[in-house]
C-alpha cells in the first residue's frame, strides 16, 4: 500500500484514469447506461460480483463482453440451462493417457477465467447455481479433494430475465447476498435507441481496445480500500443498513410493515467499498454522505426480503431504501 | 499540514460568526413573528368584548418572546462542529470540513489523510464566508413586520364606550360598597358596644354579628354587592324573628288597654302601652305586699292587686276582639268561637292548629305559656284570698313569687324589645345601603336621542334611532331563596282586614273539614265532634250581629 502522500495521490490519479478509460471504451459500444457501467466497474474494482436484471435485448451480455475486451482479461460465458451440471461449470476430472499409463487429470471448467458471464443464471438448477455461487465466494474450486484457486481478478457478471418465470429457479436469498450489486437494465430512450441502431447496424462495429489489465484492476482495488471514511459517515451508513431491519427502532413504518428481513453486514461492506470508489472518481480523498446514498440502493435492493404483505402490495425494495435515505437525519 | 489547519480554522471561525449572526436574526424575527401573532390573538380576544388589551399583556408577551429568543439563540449558537456541518451543507463541500476536523482530531496525517487535508484547505481557501447571508429570509421579515403592523393597532385600541362606562361604574360601586361596608361595620360595632350585660349578649351574639358584617366584601359587581347585603338582611331578619315573643306582647297590649280603662291602673297601662316593660316590672314589684306595712294598708293593696289581677285576667282570657265586632260581651269575655270554654271536644286543638297555620311557622306560643300562664297563676292565687282568711301569710308569699316571676318576664321582654330595636336599626341601615346601591346610576353617556334631536311632535316618520348607553342589565332574583317580604309579622287578632290569602285558607279548611267528616277510617265520635264544632262556629257567626248590641 502507498504510504507517502505523493504516492497515494499518484495511485488515486491512476485509479481515476484507468476507470475513466475503461468506461470510455465500454461507452464506445454501449449506448447510455452510464450508471450501470459505472456500477459494474465499481463492483469490479471492489472485487464484487454483479447481478444484472433486465428483459432480453437490452445489452446485458454485450456490456459484460465489452468490459472483458476493454480490460484484457480472460472471459468466459456460460449459458445457464436446466440441464447444466455443476461439473459443466467448475470442471471435472478426466482420465488421460500419459507416458507411463493412465491418470486422472483435472479439466478446468469455464469458471477458470477472470470475467465470467453467467447468462440467465436463474435457468439452472439450484445445484448448479450453488456450485457457481460457492466459487464466487471462495474464488477457488474444489474437485476430488483438490482445491484449484481461480485467477485474480475474478468476478462474475450474472444476468437474469424477470419476465419468463416458467422453468426458472429463482436464486435463494443467501445466494443473492453474494452479489455486490444488483442492477436493473432499463429500456433505452429514443435518442439512445437511434444511437444503438447507428452503431450496431453498420458494416463495421466499434472496435474495443484493451485499456487496462488485471493487474490494473487489482491495483485499483488496493487504492480504493485506502480511502478514509469519517466515523460520522460510517455511522450514517450503518444507520441506513440497520434501518432496513423491521426489528430496528429506527426503521420507518414501511420497513416494519413490508420487510421480513433486512440487509446483512455484507451489504454495508459493499456500500462502503463502492462509496470509496465513487469518492475517488469524484476527485475526493474521503467518503461523503452523497457517496453512500448514491450506491445504497444498488447494494441493498437484493438483500432486503419483503414480507408476504409487501409482496402482495407490490412494494419495491428500491422505494423502501429511498424512503430510509430520505428520512435519515 | 499546520497551514492547512490554519486555513480551515480561519474559514470555520468566519463561518461561525456569520452563522451565529444569521441565527440571531432568524431567532429574533421568529420571536417577533410569534409575539405579534400572539398579541393579535390576545388583542382580538379583548377587542371583541370591547376591552382594551392590558399593557401587562403586551409587556409580558414582548419580554417572553425576547427571553425565548435569547434561550433559543444560546442553544443554537454555533460551535466548531456545527460550523463545519453548516459549511459542508452551505458550500456543498460533501463532508470535507467535517471529515477533516475528525481526521485531525484523530491525528491521522499520512497518505490519504494528508491529501484530504490539503484538498479541504484548498477548497475552503476559495470560499468566502461572507456569502452566508446574515439577514433572515425576506418573506419571514415581511411576515413579522406585517403581523407587527396589525398587532400594534389591535393592542393599542381603546376600550369601547360601554366598557369604559362599565368600568367606571365598577369603580364607583367598589368605592360605594367599601364605604357602605365600613358604615355597617361601624354601626355593628356601635350596637355591640351598646349591648350591655350578659343577658343582652345572649340575645345578640356580638361575634356572630361581627362575623356577618366582616364577611361583606367591597366589590365592583353591583349585583353581587346587593346579594351580600340581602344575605346580611336575611341574617338580621332571622335573628329578629328568633327573639320575637309576639303573643306576650299582644297580651301586654290588651292588658294595657284594659288597665287604661280605670283611673288607678292607667299609669301602669300607659307604661305597658309605651312598651316600657322595665318600668312596668318595677311598678309590679312595688305592688308586692310587705310585712312592714300596717295590716290595713296591706289589705288595701291586696284588694287593689286583686282588682288589677281581675282586669289582667280578663284581658288575658280574651285573645282579641271579635272579628265582626270590637265590643266584648257584657261579662268581659269574648263571645266568639275562639273562647275555649265554648268549644266542643277536640275543637280547641283544631282552633289552635288553625291559628298556627294562619300565623305561619313564627306564630306565638299557646296562650297558657309565658305571661298568660303567670297571670292565670296570679288570678288563681288571689281568687283564694279572703279578707279574713287564715292563709293570709301564705298567699302573700305566693303572690310575691308570682309578681317576681311576672317582673322577670317583663324585664326579659324589655331586653328582647331593646335588642330587637337595635337589630332593626342595623336592618334599616342595611336597607338604606341597599337602596343607595339599587338606585340606577346616571350613565356618563346618556341614552336615547342625541342632544338637540328630540322632538315634541307626536308623529314619527320611521323608526327613531336611539343611542344605547348599555344600561340594560337587569337584576334577577333567584326563585325560592331569600326572605319573603309578604309575611305578616304582627297583627292584632281579628282587627285587620281579611285578605285573599285568608279567604283561600278558609276554603281549604272547609274542604278539609268536608273530606274529614266523610272519612270512614276516622271514628264516628270524632267526626261528630268536628261536625258539631264547625256547626257551632257557623251558628256563632250567624248569631253574632244580634249580640253586637246587647242593650237591644
Amino acid at each position: 500500500m502507498s504510504t507517502t502522500a505523493a504516492e497515494v495521490e499518484q495511485a488515486a490519479d491512476r485509479f481515476v484514469d484507468v476507470f475513466n478509460r475503461i468506461r470510455e471504451e465500454i461507452s464506445k459500444f454501449i449506448v447510455g447506461q452510464e450508471e450501470i457501467i459505472e456500477h459494474v466497474l465499481l463492483a469490479a474494482v471492489s472485487g464484487g460480483h454483479v447481478l444484472l436484471e433486465g428483459v432480453p435485448g437490452l445489452g446485458k451480455t454485450a456490456l459484460v463482453h465489452t468490459f472483458s475486451r476493454a480490460v484484457r482479461l480472460k472471459f468466459s460465458r456460460i449459458q445457464f440451462t436446466p440441464d447444466l451440471l455443476p461439473a459443466d461449470v467448475v470442471g471435472t476430472q478426466v482420465l488421460v493417457e500419459r507416458n507411463a499409463g493412465r491418470e486422472l487429470r483435472f479439466q478446468p471448467g469455464p469458471v477458470f477465467c477472470n470475467i465470467l458471464l453467467a447468462d440467465e443464471i436463474n435457468r439452472a438448477t439450484p445445484k448448479t447455481q450453488s456450485a457457481l455461487l460457492e466459487t464466487m465466494q471462495e474464488k477457488a474450486v474444489t474437485v476430488a479433494g483438490q482445491t484449484h484457486p481461480l485467477a485474480a481478478p475474478f468476478f462474475v457478471l450474472a444476468t437474469q430475465n424477470p419476465i419468463e418465470q416458467e422453468g426458472t429457479y429463482p436464486l435463494p436469498e443467501a445466494q443473492l447476498d453474494r452479489f455486490f450489486f444488483k442492477l436493473f437494465v432499463d429500456v433505452p430512450d429514443h435518442r439512445q435507441f437511434s444511437m444503438i441502431l447507428d452503431r450496431t447496424g453498420g458494416l463495421q462495429p466499434p472496435m474495443i481496445e484493451p485499456v487496462a489489465s488485471g493487474e490494473d484492476l487489482l491495483e485499483m482495488e488496493r487504492t480504493l480500500r485506502g480511502v478514509p471514511v469519517d466515523g460520522e459517515i460510517q455511522d450514517h451508513l450503518i444507520r441506513i443498513v440497520r434501518s432496513t431491519h423491521p426489528s430496528c427502532e429506527s426503521a420507518p413504518a414501511a420497513v416494519r410493515q413490508f420487510v421480513r428481513y433486512g440487509a446483512s453486514p455484507r451489504g454495508a461492506q459493499a456500500i462502503l467499498a463502492a462509496s470509496r470508489g465513487r469518492a475517488l472518481l469524484a476527485g475526493r480523498y474521503h467518503v461523503s454522505r452523497e457517496d453512500v446514498e448514491a450506491v445504497a440502493v444498488s447494494a441493498l435492493r437484493h438483500r432486503i426480503i419483503l414480507s408476504f404483505e409487501g409482496e402482495a402490495e407490490g412494494v419495491r425494495t428500491d422505494d423502501i431504501i429511498s424512503g430510509i435515505i430520505e428520512n435519515m437525519p | 499540514m499546520s497551514s492547512n489547519r490554519k486555513n480551515v480554522d480561519k474559514f470555520l471561525g468566519a463561518v461561525r460568526r456569520r452563522n451565529n449572526r444569521r441565527q440571531l436574526w432568524s431567532v429574533l424575527i421568529g420571536a417577533a413573528t410569534a409575539a405579534a401573532a400572539l398579541l393579535i390573538a390576545v388583542g382580538l380576544c379583548y377587542i371583541v368584548r370591547g376591552y382594551a388589551v392590558p399593557r401587562v399583556w403586551i409587556a409580558s408577551v414582548c419580554s417572553a418572546a425576547l427571553s425565548a429568543a435569547a434561550v433559543v439563540w444560546a442553544l443554537r449558537r454555533s460551535n466548531v462542529e456545527r460550523a463545519a456541518h453548516f459549511a459542508d451543507r452551505f458550500f456543498r463541500l460533501q463532508d470535507s470540513v467535517t471529515s477533516f476536523l475528525h481526521f485531525s482530531a484523530q491525528g491521522r496525517r499520512e497518505g490519504f489523510y494528508s491529501l484530504q487535508a490539503r484538498q479541504t484547505a484548498e477548497r475552503v481557501a476559495g470560499l468566502d464566508a461572507g456569502e452566508i447571508r446574515c439577514r433572515p429570509p425576506r418573506r419571514l421579515v415581511f411576515l413579522a413586520v406585517g403581523l407587527a403592523v396589525v398587532a400594534l393597532p389591535v393592542c393599542l385600541a381603546p376600550p369601547s364606550d360601554e366598557v369604559l362606562q362599565r368600568e367606571q361604574m365598577e369603580r364607583e360601586t367598589l368605592q360605594e360598597t367599601a364605604a357602605i361596608n365600613q358604615e355597617l361595620i361601624d354601626e355593628a360595632e356601635k350596637l355591640i358596644e351598646e349591648t350591655a350585660g350578659k343577658d343582652e349578649e345572649k340575645l345578640i351574639d356580638p361575634d356572630k354579628l361581627r362575623r356577618w358584617v366582616e364577611e361583606l366584601k367591597a366589590t365592583g359587581d353591583r349585583a353581587e354587592a346587593l346579594r351580600q347585603y340581602a344575605r346580611l338582611e336575611r341574617n338580621l331578619q332571622q335573628a329578629r324573628l328568633a327573639m320575637k315573643r309576639l303573643k306576650d306582647e299582644q297580651l301586654l297590649d290588651r292588658i294595657a288597654k284594659e288597665l287604661g280603662k280605670k283611673e288607678e291602673t292607667r299609669p301602669l297601662g300607659k307604661l305597658l302601652e309605651q312598651k316600657k316593660y322595665d318600668r312596668a316590672a318595677d311598678k309590679f314589684q312595688e305592688m308586692k305586699p310587705e310585712k312592714s306595712k300596717p295590716l290595713d294598708e296591706r289589705r288595701r293593696e291586696m284588694a287593689k292587686l286583686k282588682a288589677l289581677s281581675k282586669q289582667m285576667s280578663a284581658a288575658a282570657n280574651r285573645p282579641g276582639p271579635p272579628r265582626k265586632s270590637d265590643n266584648p260581651s257584657s261579662d268581659g269575655k269574648p263571645s266568639d268561637a275562639s273562647n275555649p270554654d265554648d268549644m266542643p271536644d277536640g275543637g280547641e286543638e283544631l282552633l289552635d292548629a288553625g291559628i298556627g297555620e294562619l300565623d305561619g311557622q313564627d306564630a306565638p306560643q299557646l296562650l297558657d305559656a309565658g305571661l298568660g300562664g303567670i297571670i292565670d297563676k296570679l288570678d288563681d292565687a288571689l281568687e283564694g284570698w279572703d279578707d279574713g282568711g287564715d292563709d293570709w301569710e301564705e298567699i302573700e308569699l305566693l303572690l310575691g313569687d308570682i309578681l317576681d316571676e311576672f317582673g322577670d318576664e317583663l324585664r326579659e321582654l324589655y331586653l328582647l324589645r331593646r335588642a330587637d330595636d337595635r337589630l332593626a336599626k342595623l336592618l334599616r341601615r342595611c336597607g338604606r345601603c341597599q337602596s343607595k346601591l339599587a338606585v340606577p346610576r346616571i350613565a356618563p353617556n346618556a341614552g336615547g336621542h342625541k342632544a338637540g334631536w328630540g322632538s315634541n311632535n307626536s308623529r314619527r316618520e320611521g323608526r327613531d334611532e336611539l343611542k344605547d348607553n348599555g344600561q340594560n342589565t337587569q337584576l334577577k332574583g333567584s326563585k325560592g331563596s331569600g326572605p319573603s317580604l309578604s309575611k305578616i309579622e304582627s297583627a292584632d287578632g281579628g282587627s285587620g282586614a281579611s285578605n285573599r290569602q285568608a279567604t283561600a285558607k278558609k276554603r281549604d279548611f272547609k274542604r278539609q273539614f268536608e273530606s274529614f267528616v266523610q272519612r270512614e277510617d276516622v271514628p264516628e265520635s270524632l267526626r261528630n265532634g268536628v261536625k258539631r264544632y264547625f256547626q257551632i262556629i257557623h251558628d256563632n257567626h250567624e248569631s253574632a250581629p244580634p249580640e253586637e248590641n246587647p242593650q237591644e
